[in-house]
């Protein structure tokens, strides 16, 4: 691959990152197997089955997906690539901060043939719905990562209660689908809590995810993943929400026709949240999440909610049901970024194939992987798509 | 032909684009042949020209940067699958407001023969600084046309003599590069002006030699200023993208071209030259861009803009700002559409790793 022809005015950060003292507010909802299942195979199970190697289903032992609000008081990019004599690296330059909302389901990919149906094998998280208050952010997460993110306002705040929390995101829409409508910032989506349960806030022991789910509220809330696994600890390993294995489709459009793509490839990353402190937790009947599914905002809805009849509903605003609330501090670190597959896209303009293959490997397997694989073969048989 | 999968976040305003009743206010300052030929070297030639074959050099008789704040009141997508996929019919889809601030340099674009001999010189223009207030605007400029669009706030304060030009640009961006320096949104730019000029001194004020360049870039000049006839300004942009895995490397590598057509060109208004000020902040990130695209030192020996007399000097002997010199300020309203989007080369093998 050519070298990236380096301009540091493009407010791009290159990861990896490190986010101390981050306070995340999460809230498990309902989503549809089905409609899961849909976008699994909309945006990741690209292609002829057997010629990639894998597939990805919904995890579904635990049908719901967690409605995230994370605060970043400083975002540390940890980069210390060197740019170039003049240039100075992106550790060096400075910290940012953000307000995130994001939406996680919760994947299972498998390979497809009996050579790698366990060396594909994980659990992946889908962000479909990634909204931040930084376009640095923004760019980055959407050019090096594919990530789904948009730019928009995120108002955050402690709602009618006391030590309640409530978070409003405001992103840039369309209120019909006039051809004459004109764009403005419109509000999508609003959460509220009422004040935190008492006795169980500020739990000095909650340290990490697994003390974390000895909360009987919040292990109820995870129950069917507990029931899919051998034990907590290894759930903790795989699932909530330390360490998230992200997946993402990054894809580019052509410049001439930009209905057909030049590049398409699954980004893998991983999102790891340590020295969990301050659990709170927040009655599910006192929260209220509410969706604008009107004009644009009814492709949001339909994942949210596949059963939405549209943007012409008389009212157009949707009440999500929460199965749970809590929030909690912790530093986070994003790493281990790589690309897992790059599908074959059809032209002689097209993008360079961006490696793959590795990062597919099961991450239970890739400590020993070294040692079994003398051969160096590519754990992703039988795929050998490269275009 | 491999479909681009849409989704929520790839909501994007798709090519071709048009917006009537634009209002362009331009501003046009000398830049060194070498801070355009080193543009052009880091940008447009990669590889070597004998495997290209083109070559990117400065319009020698054109050695001037375009400073523009446009205004788009409704900038729209010309493009018909996006409506039909949702059941409407229309030319027009997805309207949207945006003021964008850009500087824009005309460069040769040469063709390399075998005996590596230069010929058939054609105009296209860079755009090495775009700044928007639109995110979506920012996000389709980036990612369908390689455009480094950045996002920002473009303000337009009442004006401190009447009936002048006012724009703040701000960016977010860290006033010192060190581990502990917060990013902020931090001003970037600040442009005023005096009132229009009354026709009668317009002419005069025009300074000839900035008629000699931009003539020497736009050849219909004339005709597209006085309405007789469009003019079509063709872009060259280095489209590129990071590998996920090592964000130093580059997946895709691509020079992309599109027609910028000014239409129905009316309401020019000349300004005093003299009485224009733009003034770039002296913050790190902004320092580091104008280093980057205009080559201007970031410490002393300034060479294409003039630090301002008296102005605080700090520690780096910087100046507090950097003021380029105003050669000629017009303003007027257009349709202006963005067509005819072309991948012109993409670099493949060209350069190593």
């Amino acid at each position: 691959m050519p070298q990236f022809v380096q301009s540091v005015a493009n407010q791009q950060t290159p990861p990896p990152y490190h986010f101390p003292g981050v306070t995340a507010h999460a809230f498990v909802i309902d989503i549809q197997m089905a409609a899961v299942q849909t976008y699994c195979d909309t945006y990741f199970n690209l292609g002829d089955e057997r010629e990639r190697g894998f597939v990805y289903r919904p995890f579904s032992v635990w049908p719901y997906a967690l409605l995230m609000v994370v605060q970043y008081p400083l975002m540390i990019n940890t980069n210390r690539t060197e740019l170039g004599l003049d240039e100075i690296p992106f550790a060096d330059r400075g910290y940012s901060s953000q307000n995130e909302v994001f939406l996680a389901v919760p994947l299972v990919r498998h390979g497809v043939t009996p050579q790698n149906l366990l060396l594909n094998a994980a659990i992946e998280w889908a962000l479909p719905f990634i909204v931040v208050d930084n376009s640095t952010s923004a760019f980055s997460g959407r050019e090096i990562l594919g990530l789904e993110k948009l730019w928009g306002r995120i108002d955050l705040g402690s709602g009618q209660f006391p030590n309640g929390f409530s978070a409003s995101v405001e992103i840039p829409g369309w209120s019909s689908l006039d051809p004459k409508a004109m764009q403005r910032m419109r509000r999508v989506l609003h959460i509220t809590t009422g004040s935190p349960l008492p006795g169980v806030g500020h739990k000095s022991s909650v340290t990490s995810a697994w003390t974390m789910l000895e909360s009987p509220i919040v292990l109820k809330s995870f129950q069917g993943l507990a029931d899919a696994f051998d034990s907590l600890v290894t759930m903790s390993n795989g699932v909530i929400p330390t360490p998230m294995r992200l997946v993402a489709l990054k894809q580019f459009r052509d410049a001439a026709d930009p209905h057909r793509a030049i590049y398409q490839a699954l980004v893998g990353a991983r999102s790891k949240y340590y020295d969990i402190a301050n659990l709170t937790l927040y009655n599910e009947q006192d929260v209220a999440i509410t969706l604008d599914t009107s004009g644009s905002f009814a492709e949001i809805a339909k994942i949210f909610l596949p059963n939405t009849p549209g943007p012409a509903t008389a009212d157009p605003k949707v009440s999500i049901a929460a199965h749970a609330a809590f929030g909690f501090t912790a530093n986070l670190d994003f790493d281990e970024m790589s690309t897992l597959h790059t599908f074959p896209v059809e032209g002689d303009d097209c993008a360079s194939v961006d490696g793959g293959g590795a990062g597919m490997l099961s991450p239970w397997l890739r400590p020993w992987w070294g040692l079994i694989n003398a051969s160096g073969a590519d754990p992703q048989l039988p795929n050998e798509s490269a275009s | 032909m491999t479909q681009f999968i849409e989704s929520v976040s790839t909501h994007q305003l798709l090519p071709p684009y048009r917006s009537e009743n634009s209002k362009v206010h331009c501003f046009l300052f000398d830049i060194s042949v070498g801070a355009i030929q080193k543009y052009c070297d880091t940008f447009l030639n990669l590889g070597e020209p004998s495997n290209r074959g083109f070559h990117y050099r400065p319009i020698a008789e054109a050695p001037f940067g375009l400073l523009s704040v446009t205004e788009y009141p409704a900038l729209c997508s010309l493009d018909q699958k996006t409506a039909q996929s949702f059941g409407v019919k229309t030319q027009e889809w997805d309207h949207l407001r945006q003021t964008e601030f850009y500087v824009a340099v005309p460069v040769h674009r040469y063709r390399v023969t075998g005996g590596n001999v230069l010929v058939d010189p054609v105009i296209q223009w860079v755009q090495p600084i775009i700044i928007t207030d639109n995110a979506t605007s920012a996000f389709s400029g980036r990612e369908i046309l390689g455009l480094e669009t950045l996002y920002g706030e473009i303000k337009s304060p009442p004006a401190t003599k009447p009936g002048g030009l006012s724009f703040n640009v701000s960016l977010p961006s860290w006033v010192v590069f060190a581990p502990n320096s917060p990013q902020t949104m931090m001003p970037f730019v600040a442009i005023n002006s005096g009132p229009p000029l009354a026709a009668a001194l317009a002419q005069n004020a025009v300074n000839s030699s900035a008629i000699a360049q931009l003539e020497a870039a736009i050849p219909d000049l004339a005709g597209m200023l006085e309405g007789r006839f469009p003019e079509t300004l063709e872009l060259v942009i280095l489209k590129q993208f990071r590998s996920a895995a090592d964000a130093t490397q580059a997946i895709y590598q691509a020079l992309i071209i599109c027609e910028n057509r000014y239409s129905n060109v009316t309401d020019m208004t000349v300004y005093d030259p003299h009485s224009v000020t733009i003034d770039f902040q002296n913050g790190a990130m902004v320092r580091e861009i104008i280093h980057t695209f205009l080559d201007v030192p970031t410490s002393t020996g300034l060479v294409v803009f003039k630090p301002v007399p008296g102005r605080k000097v700090g520690r780096s002997q910087a100046p507090h700002y950097t003021r380029p010199l105003v050669k000629m300020a017009v303003s007027f309203t257009a349709t202006i559409d963005s067509m005819d989007i072309k991948t012109q080369f993409t670099f493949r093998d060209l350069v190593s790793a």
